[in-house]
């Protein structure tokens, strides 16, 4: 249901209409923020991943992939990718940004040795472990998501996970949703 | 996310997506993509001010219309008028001539901001916003043609509403549409506009952007171009195509589908 309303709610955003784009939001927030809360140290920075994410969405409407339809997977790329440095992405908006109420800070639980060796991984390899085994998507999934072929997703799948198994336990690595 | 926050990034990408300038949708809508010909009438164009990456003033030159007008078959009945402005202004159409019923409207942001406009104290619903990315060397890259139909008899007013105090040029000529006809070239490929029934000639006028980034009319294949914007309407992502002369040949530039 999500692919095509979100097909759907895209056109029409293109076309002007805020509230479609609203919709969006309203529809993938929340696993965006809980994607978020994954790569960044605090509750506030998460949520400024989450604002930055729809703004880079709007801002890069023309090369927005959709997966079956659905913009989720670009949209936690790019969260992956704003998360990465925060401040850095956050510049370009920060004059929409200082506009809106201070978000509630929350504590969060300490990070997991997982979480804690996703942020040690290059870009690149972090964007596919998060898709894959935190967000549970298929390698063609993921291929269509990053714009790549589906074999350099196998092999920075391959990589990203050799690396983490100097770190993690191999159950940790075998888990496909969160 | 808190309620508050929550709300307030919502409200923000819904006023982001509002206020930005969108294609229009009539582009890619073959029957009524038309483009080519005309008489007219039209006096020469003006400079207005526009302001380099630095704020400094730069010549800018907002031509008026000579040969064509939106992709449409029309005929002129005043002088253009070619003005220029910064914020919130009223422009006076005088009478509207014998014989017109539209007046068509070209606007240039001169630099970036949020504009709006109408006729008389009706401002249209849609808004046109100039990202200061648009500025190349201190040129905006893109205007805007736009159509104000059945206007009625009497005196009138362009509105222009510039949100910040944001500057801009604009060209408006009372017009009409003409009847609609194509011509061969020497490969036997006719070119022109739709006719309003839908049926398309073999080039289909259009105007695109040169290598210098200038505004350039031309045609495109029309067997290509639906399938671009066939293309276009499944993916909602741009598409190019290359614009050529009316010899069906010659490369003049490209036309976009979508932005």
């Amino acid at each position: 249901m999500d692919a095509t309303t979100d097909a759907a709610d895209w056109a029409r955003a293109v076309r002007g209409n805020g509230e479609s784009f609203g919709l969006i939001f309203d529809r993938h927030r929340d696993r965006v923020l809980r994607h978020s809360l994954r790569l960044v140290p605090s509750w506030h920075d998460a949520e400024e991943v989450v604002a930055v994410t729809f703004l880079e969405a709007w801002r890069k409407r023309d090369s927005v992939r959709f997966v079956d339809g659905s913009v989720l997977p670009w949209l936690l790329v790019t969260a992956t990718n704003v998360a990465r440095n925060v401040s850095r992405s956050a510049r370009r908006y920060r004059a929409l940004l200082d506009k809106l109420p201070e978000p509630e800070e929350r504590a969060l639980h300490p990070d997991s040795d997982a979480v804690a060796a996703l942020r040690d991984l290059s870009l690149a390899d972090r964007q596919v472990i998060t898709l894959s085994v935190l967000e549970g998507y298929s390698e063609a999934e993921i291929a269509a998501a990053l714009g790549i072929a589906k074999g350099t997703v196998k092999s920075r799948l391959s990589r990203a996970k050799s690396r983490l198994a100097s770190q993690l336990s191999p159950a940790l690595l075998e888990r496909t949703s969160s | 996310m808190t309620d508050d926050y929550d709300s307030s990034v919502r409200q923000m990408l819904v006023t982001q997506v509002a206020t930005t300038r969108v294609p229009s949708r009539r582009r890619f809508l073959l029957g009524s993509t038309i483009a080519f010909v005309l008489s007219g009438a039209v006096a020469g164009g003006t400079v207005a001010a526009i302001a380099d990456s630095n704020g400094k003033p730069q010549p800018y030159t907002l031509s008026p219309p000579t040969t064509e007008f939106d992709h449409r078959e029309t005929q002129f009945f005043s002088e253009t008028i070619v003005t220029s402005g910064v914020g919130d202004e009223s422009i006076n159409l005088g009478e509207r001539p014998e014989g017109a019923t539209e007046v068509t409207f070209e606007f240039q942001c001169t630099s970036p901001g949020t504009f709006r406009w109408g006729i008389d104290e009706v401002l249209e619903s849609m808004s046109y916003r100039c990202e200061a990315d648009q500025f190349i060397n201190g040129k905006a890259t893109g205007s805007t043609r736009y159509v104000f139909r059945d206007v009625d008899a009497g005196p009138h007013t362009i509105e222009v509403e510039a949100l910040g105090d944001a500057s801009w040029g604009l060209t408006a000529t009372w017009a009409k549409q003409l009847d609609v006809r194509w011509q061969t070239n020497d490969r036997g490929q006719t070119f022109g506009i739709a006719m309003p029934g839908g049926a398309t000639p073999d080039l289909i006028a259009a105007t695109g952007v040169n290598a210098s980034g200038d505004r350039v009319d031309g045609y495109l294949v029309t067997a290509d171009f639906e399938k671009r914007v066939d293309e276009y309407n499944q993916t909602e992502t741009t598409k190019e195509l290359p614009l050529v002369a009316s010899d069906g040949v010659t490369e003049l530039g490209t036309y976009r589908i979508g932005g």
